[in-house]
C-alpha cells in the first residue's frame, strides 16, 4: 500500500464518530544493517499546519511565536495503532476503538 | 588577492541582485521624482538582506545543502510546489526583463535596435550557463559589475545640495506635490527590486557550487556583510545622482541614457564607458542568476543532480530547464512587449511574494536537526520576525497600492 | 520525542536520496507498505520516486495533471510508480539516505538518461 492511500484521509472510530484525519504514519525504527521501519499506528487529528512543519520536534529553536503557536496547534493530535485499524477503505479509515479510547500522540512518542 | 577574491559570490549575488533592471530602473525613477526621501526603503532593504542572506548561506555552509532543496523536505510537498510555481515564473519573467534590458544597454552604445541583439543575448547567457565556471562566472560579473561605482565619483563632482539631500535621506516625508499612497508605492517597489527571491536561491545555491562547509561560514558571512551593502551603495548612488535632475517629467527612464547623464556631464566619455560596462554586467549577471535559479529551485525540488559544478552530461536535467527558460524568456521578450513594462511588473509581483521566499528560510535556520549548534540565536529570530513581519505588510499592500496609485502614475 | 519513533512526513517522506556514491536519484515521493508473510507489523518495503508516486500526493487537478504525465512516460504506460527496495537502503537518518546500489541501475535514472542521450548531449561541449 502507498503512503498516499492513508494520508489525509478520514478516521471514523467503531461508533461511527468522526475522529479526525491522518495526518502522518508512525513507524518504529529498528536499526540493523539494513534500517527497517515497522509501522506501528497512525496519527491524526483535525487538519493542521503545525505537523508539516515539524514544529512539534523539540528540534525546533524558535521563533517563539511559532513554536508556542504549533505546539499548541497539535497538543490534541491522537494515536491509532495499527492493531486497532479495521479497515483501509477508498474513502475513509475505519478504527475498532471509540474515540474516547485513543491515547494522545504526545503521550505515545515521548 | 585571495582574500578579496573570496568576496566575490557575494558581491555578484549583490550586483545580479539588487542592481538589476528593475532597480535601475527604480531607484533612477525615484531618485529624479522623489529626491532622496525613498532612501529608506532601500537601506530597510538591505538590512533584511544582509539578515536573511547570513542565514542563507549559514543553512547552506553548515547543512550542506541549498536552501531550496531543503524547503520541500521540510514544509512539505505542496508548499515548496507553490514556492517553486512562483519562483519559476517570476524568475522567468526576470529573466525576460533582464535579456530585454542588457538588448537595451547595447541598442544604446551601438545604435543597433534591441530586438536584433535579444537573441544574441539568450545565447550569450545561455553560453555562460553552459560552459563558464562558477568562479570565473562569479569574478568576472563581480568585478566588472562594480564599474557602477562610477556614479558615486560622480555624485562627489556633481554640483548637489549635499545638505538638503543628507535632509531628505534622514528625515523621509513625502515631498510636495505628491501623494502619500504613490510615494508608498514606490517604497514597496524599491524593497521589492532588492529583496528579489532569486537571489537567495542564487547565494544558497551558488554555496553549494563554493562546497561551502562549516569553515567556511565566516566567508559566507563576510559575503553578506560586504556584498550587500555594497549593492546598496550602488543603488543609493544611482539614485543621488538623479537627483539634480530633478524634473519628473523630463526623466523618461525608458531611456537607460537618461540615467547615465549625470555621469556623462562630469566625467565625459570615460564615465560613459565605466557606466555602461557596469550596466551591461549587472544586468547579465542577473539575466543569468535568474535563468540559473529557475535550474537550481526545480532540480532541487525534484532532487535532481544540478549544479555548474558537475559537466552538463552529469546534470542534464538541470541544463535543459536552463536551456528551457532562456528560450522561453528570448521568445517572450522577442514579442516586443516593453520590456520596461515588464520590468516593473515583476518587481511588483516580487514584492507580492517575498515572504514565501524569506519564511522557509527562517523556519530551516531555526531546525537543529540540519543546524545542530548554528541554529538562529534568539535576537537574530527577534530581528528576522521583525523583517519578516515588515515582509508580510510590504506583500500584503502591494496590489491594493497598485490599483489604488494606477501603479504610481 | 522516543528516539526510535519517526513518522513518515518528518522522516521518511520527500527525503533526498543518494545512491552508493553520493549521486542524486531523487527524493522520496511516497513510501511503499507491505503485509510480511510471517503475520508481523507491516513494515516499509519501497521508496517510490517519480510523477505517478508524486502527482497523487500533490493533489487537486495539478496532481492529477502530474500523474497523467507521469504515466505517459513511463513504458507500457504502467501505472505504478518507480520502486526502491527497501533491500537497497544502507543508512536512513536525518542527515542522508544512502543507497548500497549505483543510480545507473535504479529505474528512476530514466529521465536522465532520456535527456542526455536525447538533448544534451547533441550540443557541443556537454562533456568536459
Amino acid at each position: 500500500m502507498r503512503g498516499v492511500r492513508f494520508i489525509g484521509r478520514g478516521v471514523v472510530d467503531r461508533d461511527g464518530r468522526n475522529v479526525g484525519y491522518v495526518h502522518d504514519l508512525v513507524f518504529r525504527l529498528v536499526p540493523g544493517e539494513t534500517p527497517r521501519f515497522e509501522l506501528i499506528g497512525l496519527e491524526c487529528g483535525k487538519a493542521g499546519i503545525g505537523d508539516r512543519l515539524g514544529y512539534m520536534r523539540d528540534a525546533m529553536a524558535g521563533p517563539w511565536p511559532l513554536t508556542a503557536l504549533f505546539r499548541w496547534l497539535s497538543r490534541r493530535s491522537l494515536f491509532v495503532e495499527w492493531s486497532a485499524v479495521r479497515m483501509v477503505g477508498e474513502e475513509r479509515i475505519e478504527i475498532s476503538k471509540r474515540r474516547a479510547e485513543l491515547e494522545r500522540f504526545i503521550e505515545v512518542s515521548s | 588577492m585571495k582574500g578579496v577574491l573570496k568576496l566575490t559570490l557575494g558581491v555578484m549575488t549583490a550586483v545580479g541582485g539588487f542592481v538589476d533592471i528593475g532597480d535601475l530602473v527604480t531607484t533612477s525613477l525615484t531618485g529624479a521624482r522623489f529626491g532622496m526621501t525613498l532612501a529608506w526603503a532601500v537601506v530597510l532593504a538591505t538590512a533584511m538582506m544582509v539578515l536573511y542572506g547570513e542565514m542563507a548561506g549559514r543553512v547552506t555552509a553548515v547543512s550542506k545543502r541549498a536552501m531550496f532543496d531543503v524547503v520541500r523536505e521540510r514544509l512539505g510537498v505542496r508548499f515548496a510546489m507553490i514556492n517553486l510555481a512562483s519562483n519559476a515564473l517570476l524568475s522567468l519573467l526576470t529573466l525576460a526583463a533582464e535579456i530585454g534590458g542588457v538588448a537595451l544597454v547595447l541598442q544604446l552604445v551601438s545604435g543597433i535596435h534591441y530586438l536584433i541583439w535579444v537573441p544574441v543575448v539568450g545565447l550569450l547567457v545561455w553560453l555562460v550557463i553552459w560552459r563558464l565556471p562558477f568562479q570565473a562566472l562569479e569574478t568576472v560579473f563581480g568585478l566588472l559589475g562594480l564599474c557602477l561605482l562610477v556614479f558615486a565619483v560622480a555624485l562627489v563632482l556633481l554640483p548637489a545640495d549635499w545638505g538638503a539631500l543628507w535632509h531628505d535621506m534622514t528625515h523621509p516625508s513625502v515631498p510636495d506635490g505628491e501623494a502619500t499612497p504613490t510615494w508608498l508605492f514606490y517604497a514597496i517597489s524599491l524593497i521589492g527590486a532588492c529583496l528579489v527571491p532569486y537571489q537567495v536561491i542564487f547565494f544558497s545555491s551558488g554555496g553549494r557550487e563554493e562546497n561551502w562547509s562549516v569553515r567556511d561560514m565566516k566567508e559566507a558571512r563576510i559575503n553578506t556583510l560586504v556584498g550587500f551593502p555594497l549593492g546598496m551603495v550602488l543603488s543609493l548612488s544611482i539614485m543621488a545622482a538623479m537627483v539634480p535632475m530633478l524634473r519628473p517629467d523630463s526623466v523618461d527612464v525608458r531611456h537607460l541614457g537618461q540615467v547615465a547623464l549625470p555621469v556623462a556631464q562630469v566625467l565625459g566619455v570615460t564615465g560613459l564607458i565605466f557606466a555602461f560596462l557596469g550596466f551591461f554586467a549587472c544586468v547579465f549577471a542577473a539575466a543569468t542568476e535568474s535563468a540559473l535559479s529557475v535550474g537550481y529551485s526545480v532540480a532541487q525540488y525534484f532532487g535532481w543532480t544540478w549544479g555548474k559544478r558537475h559537466r552538463p552530461a552529469d546534470a542534464p536535467r538541470f541544463h535543459v530547464v536552463c536551456l528551457a527558460s532562456v528560450i522561453a524568456a528570448t521568445g517572450f521578450i522577442l514579442t516586443t512587449v516593453d520590456p520596461i513594462t515588464v520590468t516593473i511588473v515583476t518587481v511588483v509581483l516580487g514584492a507580492a511574494a517575498i515572504p514565501l521566499t524569506y519564511l522557509p528560510l527562517l523556519v530551516v535556520a531555526n531546525d537543529r536537526e540540519y543546524m545542530g549548534k548554528y541554529v538562529n540565536k534568539r535576537w537574530q529570530n527577534a530581528l528576522a520576525t521583525t523583517a519578516l513581519l515588515v515582509m508580510l505588510v510590504v506583500s500584503v499592500a502591494t496590489l491594493p497600492l497598485m490599483f489604488a496609485t494606477k501603479a504610481g502614475q | 520525542m522516543r528516539e526510535d519513533i519517526v513518522t513518515a512526513n518528518d522522516m521518511l517522506l520527500d527525503r533526498q536520496i543518494f545512491d552508493r556514491d553520493g549521486v542524486e536519484v531523487g527524493k522520496v515521493d511516497d513510501i511503499e507498505v507491505t503485509f510480511p508473510d510471517d503475520g508481523g507489523p507491516p513494515v516499509l518495503s519501497a521508496l517510490l520516486c517519480g510523477p505517478t508516486a508524486l502527482g497523487p500526493r500533490l493533489g487537486g487537478r495539478l496532481g492529477t495533471w502530474w500523474t497523467a504525465i507521469g504515466r505517459r512516460l513511463r513504458p507500457g504506460d504502467e501505472p505504478y510508480p518507480n520502486r526502491i527496495p527497501a533491500e537497497l537502503i544502507t543508512k536512513f537518518d536525518r542527515h542522508e539516505v544512502r543507497l548500497s546500489a549505483s543510480a545507473r541501475e535504479l529505474p528512476t535514472n530514466r529521465l536522465r538518461d532520456w535527456t542526455r542521450e536525447h538533448i544534451v548531449s547533441r550540443i557541443p561541449g556537454s562533456g568536459r
